[in-house]
């Protein structure tokens, strides 16, 4: 049989079907075909990530707090302006969700309550909506 | 008498020895209660005798029809064609190396399966049912037929061929639910590993995808729930 | 037969090297995940939601008083331990989605213990650095 004309070609391993854009990970991203789950999942990471992201923007900032009085004013005047509020009602989102959908993963992958995976995205995320409304009343009802 | 019209279909085309894939398109007549698989059928027989594809039993029994049709696991002899829309893309299932067309390598899916599976459990028969003469007991086949759908739908394993996928855990975490001999502790052994339970995300694709209703997600929690619970062993 | 193979005898899967308690980056990303449930509401409400400022946002001399408070130091302190463990695990399991190889890995595990030392480090520099000016 090995003297067949591509037999060699036809020996190799074929091409195997990805999810996403040929990157790895990306494959996460990749919304055709997904139940909430997975969705849920996708969110997880980009706020993880943003969180990361975030506790070393944090950090930088606390950081002008070390040049004293005058230099953490002139932040304040940036910070208490429209657009960072705004961002800060971001932030609040991602705290929320990756916050809650930690709760749902905690239950869920320890096996006690699989089996309402969905439920519980529906009802903390009432609960999350609630809270990112409230705080977003706040924050800019402070200005 | 069902009313006739025609769907295109843009079917994933490899044959082994190509440079690489494509996709061709084909005009299929279809009636209100036409299947993917009948579509592919019709047009094996009548367009493109070259296409290749697995079926058997049509009607969801023996898992070898899965594809994915416009990106979604679905087994092709119980997908209507009547509810999807008028350009179809059909292809093989992903995370398992093709063979030919929407044909692809089932020993790379089985290969990921703890050592020993389970293919017959206890029946849902009442306790002091009374089988039939020349019938020793109940019993019934595993849900799981192996139709590689959710190792398809999985974004882990997307990622990664080294991680076992939801088919094997699932039907690890019921040699543990119904040992049958097995030792739960060496299916334990073997799904505490990177590449085993704990490369899960939670991402419950796989139970999505199930047409079989084994829900290899829950039984992933299940399992480690087990791990969790027995402790720190080397 | 209520039990088959899968595989002859003597095959093996193609499988990288065993790692016994390899569940232990999900326990710690998931005990660090509930701490931070109660350690982070802390922080949001004491630091942002009791202050009468716009966006709750302290001034200079107040966030000095706040953190010169040795109960609010504690809690600041573990509040950066458990957010930074919480972080670099979760890197790691988006890292792994990328299927480095085992060598690969090690550097990856190694990065991120030397990038959380590091981070570390620096917040309770800065934290201790505050506290001293109050």
């Amino acid at each position: 049989m090995n003297d067949v004309p591509g037999a060699d070609r036809r020996a190799e391993r074929g091409p195997v079907l990805r999810k996403g854009v040929g990157i790895p990970a990306s494959g996460w991203f990749d919304p055709r075909g997904r139940a909430l789950g997975g969705f849920a999942f996708s969110l997880n990471r980009v706020t993880g990530l943003g969180l990361v992201f975030y506790l070393y923007l944090h950090l930088g900032v606390l950081s002008l707090l070390l040049g004293g009085e005058r230099s953490w004013s002139d932040f304040l005047r940036l910070a208490t302006s429209w657009a960072f509020l705004s961002l800060d009602i971001l932030l609040i989102f991602g705290i929320l969700y990756h916050g809650l959908n930690g709760i749902r993963v905690a239950l869920v992958g320890s096996g006690l309550v699989a089996d309402r995976q969905r439920a519980l995205w529906w009802s903390l995320g009432v609960i999350g909506t609630i809270a990112l409304i409230a705080a977003t009343l706040h924050i800019y009802g402070s200005k | 008498m069902s009313s006739m019209g025609t769907r295109r279909f843009r079917v994933y085309r490899y044959k082994r020895g190509d440079p690489g894939w494509r996709f061709d398109l084909f005009v299929v007549p279809v009636t209100s209660r036409t299947t993917v698989l009948e579509a592919l059928r019709w047009t094996q027989l009548h367009l493109d005798r070259t296409l290749a594809l697995r079926h058997s039993c049509l009607h969801a029994s023996c898992g070898t029809c899965g594809v994915q049709v416009d990106g979604r696991e679905v087994l092709a002899c119980v997908t209507p064609v009547d509810e999807l829309g008028a350009t179809i893309t059909v292809e093989p299932v992903a995370n398992i190396p093709v063979l030919t067309d929407l044909v692809v390598d089932m020993r790379e899916f089985v290969a990921r399966f703890p050592e020993e599976i389970a293919t017959v459990r206890a029946s849902e028969q009442p306790a002091g049912a009374v089988p039939p003469d020349g019938i020793g007991a109940y019993g019934r086949f595993e849900d799981c037929i192996e139709c590689g759908l959710c190792l398809s739908a999985c974004p882990v394993s997307a990622t990664s061929d080294a991680y076992v996928g939801p088919a094997a855990l699932a039907a690890a975490q019921r040699l543990l639910e119904e040992p049958r001999g097995v030792d739960p502790d060496r299916v334990l052994d073997w799904a505490d590993d990177p590449s085993g339970a704990w490369r899960c995300h939670a991402a419950f694709e796989c139970t999505a995808a199930c047409p079989s209703n084994v829900r290899p997600a829950e039984r992933i929690m299940a399992l480690r729930g087990a791990l969790a619970g027995r402790g720190d062993r080397a | 037969m209520a039990t088959i193979k899968t595989r002859p005898e003597g095959t093996r899967r193609r499988a990288p090297a065993r790692a016994p308690r390899a569940g232990w980056s999900w326990i710690a990303t998931t005990l660090t995940g509930i701490g931070l449930l109660i350690l982070l509401t802390v922080h949001m409400v004491a630091n942002h939601f009791v202050v009468a400022s716009v966006g709750g946002l302290r001034s200079y001399r107040q966030i000095l008083e706040y953190i010169a408070n040795p109960a609010i130091f504690t809690i600041e302190a573990i509040f950066l331990l458990f957010v930074t463990v919480h972080a670099m695990l979760g890197l790691r399991g988006v890292l792994l989605d990328l299927d480095p190889s085992p060598r690969v890995q090690r550097w990856i595990d190694a990065g991120l213990v030397a990038l959380g030392l590091l981070t570390l480090a620096y917040g309770y520099f800065l934290i201790g650095t505050l506290a001293s000016r109050a």
